[in-house]
């Protein structure tokens, strides 16, 4: 190797000049990327903050308000009332995806035959290529209460016809079911990742201590599957948390404001009634939730994750 | 024991898939039926007259949807590419160089995995509308250039190069910009396919933003197509399904023909921490 210390006594010789020649350059490649962060979305962050203290009017001329937009969104009903229905829709779903993510990778994890495993995985990922509008229109039909197909088959059980998206106690668990649609797949290949990562080690050690299947399942295979599983779970969060389209091109909010979910919220305020102010700071309270949840599982991750 | 356990394996497999794929067959059964057929009870399953194309002869007649298709084709095509350049020059410079203030940069970027767009929609708005670029091609594809998580997988794949590789070709006296053309872009060509293919089809299944910047019809994309034939009185149910399939089909295909890399594209998304 004697030429590559040659090389980098080469490189060190003329000292300073040509480190820095390398540093600038390196500087220059990633120049672009920080370019376009800095002045589309880093510029807009700061924005967002700064026009969150200031009235806009449709002209584009602002005033400073101070808080008053703070004080106008925090007492706005329909801002409570957003964030709860956001909140509940969160509960119902993240659970359920989880929960129908993990079986589905022990399903995979556990199979024999490679073509129906293979298959199943590219089957539970064929949602993910729709659009969150087409998902919510191909669901909002087989939820239409007069000529959908839902209520057909559950008349069959005998289950007279639900509202579902029409009726304001369903319309939150039935979104659920569509976000769970959604993202089974995903969660499912996250989760089967770390499945597969787990040493089959472990579970001959369990066997030969004489706990098996279940106990094996629940002592050793969750625990090590914590890391994924808290990443699915954040992820599933963040995604509830931001759920517009289904809601947009569907029910609109209604019926009686049961769906209205926090970005329809903070679309409306801004797009529809053109309150940039008060707009802004549905956003900061936004980006400042998120990142709590962020930080939270950044830090319960790097805890958690224990051989 | 054993069998038991088999059989509910496979039940829940049947279970899983029939969650899954009932409602795209469904929907795409539909897209072949009347509008009398759409409201007989109790509704067929099979359509009167498969491959039926009466609704996506009406679709194209109501609204533009091959401009839709192509706008969004173009969008997507244009985000990709960009994205591929931008995130892979910057993976190059902070993988392989050291520079005052590399990691707080590297770090600034990332942290925009965080950011929510919905949180910097309002002053990115008001930026392109003071650019002149609303209801452009350019401001559709704006915010859809390049992706925090596109600079990390870069810096990622490109780190894996040994430095051999570029020391050599500097000692032979390649210039800078062309070892990165010549060396590093041939040996990241996975990262790239998984950036190309994730991007895609984020900038494919863009609604919000281009709801927010389009008024003009012909600059619609394909999903802002698709709200054309639903309003608050009713649902053209026989259209929107022919809509919904044509916005489906591009992707479908994609997938079926990339399906390695979509999966791959997936686990590396998600392990990004």
């Amino acid at each position: 190797m004697r030429s590559e210390s040659a090389l980098r006594a080469d490189r060190n010789a003329p000292g300073r000049s040509k480190k820095a020649r390398y540093g600038l350059v390196g500087f220059l490649f990633t120049l672009p990327a920080v370019v376009y962060f800095g002045s589309v979305y880093m510029y807009s962050l700061v924005s967002s903050m700064a026009m969150s203290f200031f009235s806009w009017s449709p002209g584009g001329a602002s005033r400073f308000v101070g808080l008053e937009s703070y004080r106008i969104i925090l007492s706005d009903s329909m801002f409570w009332r957003s964030l709860t229905n956001t909140l509940y829709l969160m509960a119902i779903s993240v659970p359920c995806t989880i929960l129908l993510s993990l079986v589905v990778a022990v399903l995979l994890d556990r199979m024999m035959v490679r073509e129906i495993r293979d298959a199943l995985h590219i089957v539970v990922l064929l949602p993910l290529m729709t659009s969150l509008v087409a998902a919510a229109l191909i669901w909002q039909w087989i939820f239409d209460p007069v000529f959908g197909v839902l209520n057909h088959i559950v008349g069959w059980v005998g289950i007279p016809r639900q509202g579902w998206l029409t009726s304001p106690e369903q319309v939150i668990p039935s979104l659920s079911i569509i976000n769970i649609w959604l993202r089974v797949g995903f969660n499912t290949t996250i989760l089967l990742a770390g499945l597969q990562s787990i040493p089959s080690e472990y579970y001959d050690a369990a066997l030969i201590d004489g706990a098996s299947g279940f106990k094996a399942f629940w002592r050793i295979t969750l625990p090590l599957l914590n890391p994924q599983i808290v990443l699915v779970t954040i992820t599933e969060m963040i995604f509830a948390f931001k759920a517009f389209e289904q809601v947009y091109i569907t029910t609109g909010g209604g019926p009686a404001n049961a769906s209205r979910l926090i970005i329809l919220y903070l679309y409306e305020t801004a797009f529809k009634w053109f309150r940039f102010g008060d707009a802004s700071v549905v956003a900061v309270f936004l980006f400042l939730a998120l990142l709590l949840v962020s930080v939270f599982q950044w830090v319960f991750v790097r805890r958690k994750v224990e051989y | 024991m054993w069998h038991r356990r088999r059989i509910l394996a496979y039940t829940a497999t049947l279970a899983v898939a029939v969650f899954i794929l009932f409602p795209l067959v469904w929907m795409f059964f539909t897209s072949f039926k009347t509008p009398a057929e759409i409201q007989a009870f109790p509704p067929s399953f099979f359509p009167e007259k498969l491959l039926n194309a009466d609704n996506y002869r009406e679709v194209f007649d109501r609204t533009p949807f091959l401009r839709f298709i192509l706008n969004s084709l173009f969008i997507s095509l244009w985000s990709c590419l960009m994205s591929i350049f931008i995130s892979s020059l910057a993976g190059y410079g902070f993988a392989k160089f050291r520079f005052p203030g590399k990691e707080i940069l590297f770090f600034a970027i990332l942290s925009f995995l965080f950011v929510p767009f919905q949180s910097v929609v309002v002053p990115l708005y008001r930026w392109v509308t003071n650019f002149g670029l609303i209801d452009t091609y350019a401001g559709v594809a704006l915010p859809l250039l390049a992706s925090a998580f596109g600079v990390f997988l870069m810096r990622q794949a490109v780190e894996a190069i040994p430095k051999d590789f570029i020391d050599a070709a500097r000692i032979d006296g390649c210039r800078e910009f062309r070892i990165y053309l010549s060396v590093v872009m041939p040996m990241v060509k996975p990262a790239l396919a998984t950036l190309a293919i994730i991007k895609f089809m984020w900038s494919w299944n863009e609604f919000f933003w281009p709801l927010v910047i389009t008024n003009s019809t012909n600059k619609k994309v394909v999903t802002l197509g698709l709200q054309t034939f639903t309003n608050i009185y009713f649902t053209e149910y026989h259209l929107v399904t022919a809509a919904t399939v044509l916005s489906v089909l591009p992707m479908a295909l994609a997938f079926v023909v990339f399906q390695r890399g979509i999966i791959r594209a997936v686990t590396m998304s998600g392990l990004k921490g």
